[in-house]
């Protein structure tokens, strides 16, 4: 039984390893914890195979540093990290591979509060 | 072997004794002996032949033995039994559990993900798939698809703002390059 047991898990543990989402912290924030906060604009759109989503944030600092903490924790399986800031507000941008599919993710802090963060790759990327 | 209702001189019940102790009476002969010195004239040892008396004590040990290895053998199986179903159970929650965490991908707040929530075949046929919350409310088609083509827009000036970025961040290091070259 311990052998089966071993065998089904293991089987299991395979079956995940193929073509596994990314599951990244960001992708998280998108579980539909900020479909009713007024604050925050909630944008999921897929177009020939084109997979978007995003939000746009007014007037809400948690929300912006908790997507900040978000890609934090992706910040190590990201192959490609750009952090610039000047007078239009703070850019980082991160990019990650997934299914062999490149994925992309930003954020864009206007000034306090106010931002534009999304995550966008093709649907393969994500299966 | 006679029959039990026959009747045994002393001297035969020894002998038979005799044979019980060198192995030599098959089963039926010994449950037949053994049916024999049930007789309650041999029931007391100090009346008996002391060799009767031997058999009847190897019976008796032999009987209790017999009892207690088939119990043994009773308890086993039912504890091989339940510890097969024990872990049958076991194996069947673990399934159900990891299969129910890869179908519905449950991340570690608890939340289903959204992403599972979309029915990629609504894809198939080039349809658009779009989903927009403002102001805490679920927003129409129409609009959702609106507001979808601003972000993408927004979304491609951002990718262009953050390449002129790096290409500049390229050059300022292809420049640094340049200048340290003939420095020693």
């Amino acid at each position: 039984m311990k052998k089966i047991l071993t065998i089904i898990i293991l089987f299991i543990g395979v079956l995940k390893t193929f073509a596994s989402p990314p599951n990244l912290v960001v992708e998280k924030l998108f579980d539909g914890r900020y479909n009713r906060n007024p604050n925050v604009e909630t944008t999921i759109f897929i177009n020939n195979g084109i997979y978007y989503r995003g939000f746009t944030i007014k007037g809400d600092a948690k929300v912006i540093s908790e997507i900040r903490a978000a890609m934090d924790k992706d910040l190590e399986r990201s192959i490609q990290y750009t952090f610039h800031t000047d007078t239009e507000g703070s850019y980082i941008s991160m990019q990650f591979i997934n299914n062999e599919e490149k994925i992309n993710s930003g954020l864009q802090i206007e000034s306090p509060g106010n931002g534009f963060f999304y995550i966008q790759a093709k649907e393969t990327a994500f299966k | 072997m006679r029959d039990s209702d026959s009747i045994l001189s002393l001297k035969e019940l020894e002998t038979l004794c005799h044979l019980y102790l060198d192995c030599r009476l098959t089963t039926l002969e010994e449950k037949e002996l053994e049916y024999i010195l049930l007789n309650p004239a041999l029931q007391n040892p100090a009346s008996g032949i002391s060799i009767v008396q031997d058999v009847k004590r190897i019976m008796e040990f032999e009987d209790r033995e017999y009892l207690k290895l088939n119990r043994s053998v009773k308890t086993l199986k039912g504890r091989n039994l339940v510890s097969f179903k024990l872990w049958g159970a076991a194996a069947a929650v673990i399934i159900l559990i990891l299969s129910s965490m890869l179908f519905f991908n449950v991340n570690d707040r608890g939340y289903i993900n959204h992403t599972n929530n979309i029915d990629y075949t609504r894809q198939t046929a080039g349809k658009v798939f779009c989903e927009v919350y403002s102001n805490g409310r679920q927003l129409n088609q129409e609009e959702a698809l609106e507001i979808a083509n601003d972000n993408l827009k927004r979304m491609k000036a951002f990718e262009e703002k953050i390449q002129l970025i790096e290409n500049e961040e390229k050059e300022k290091v292809e420049k640094f390059k340049t200048i340290t070259k003939g420095m020693p």
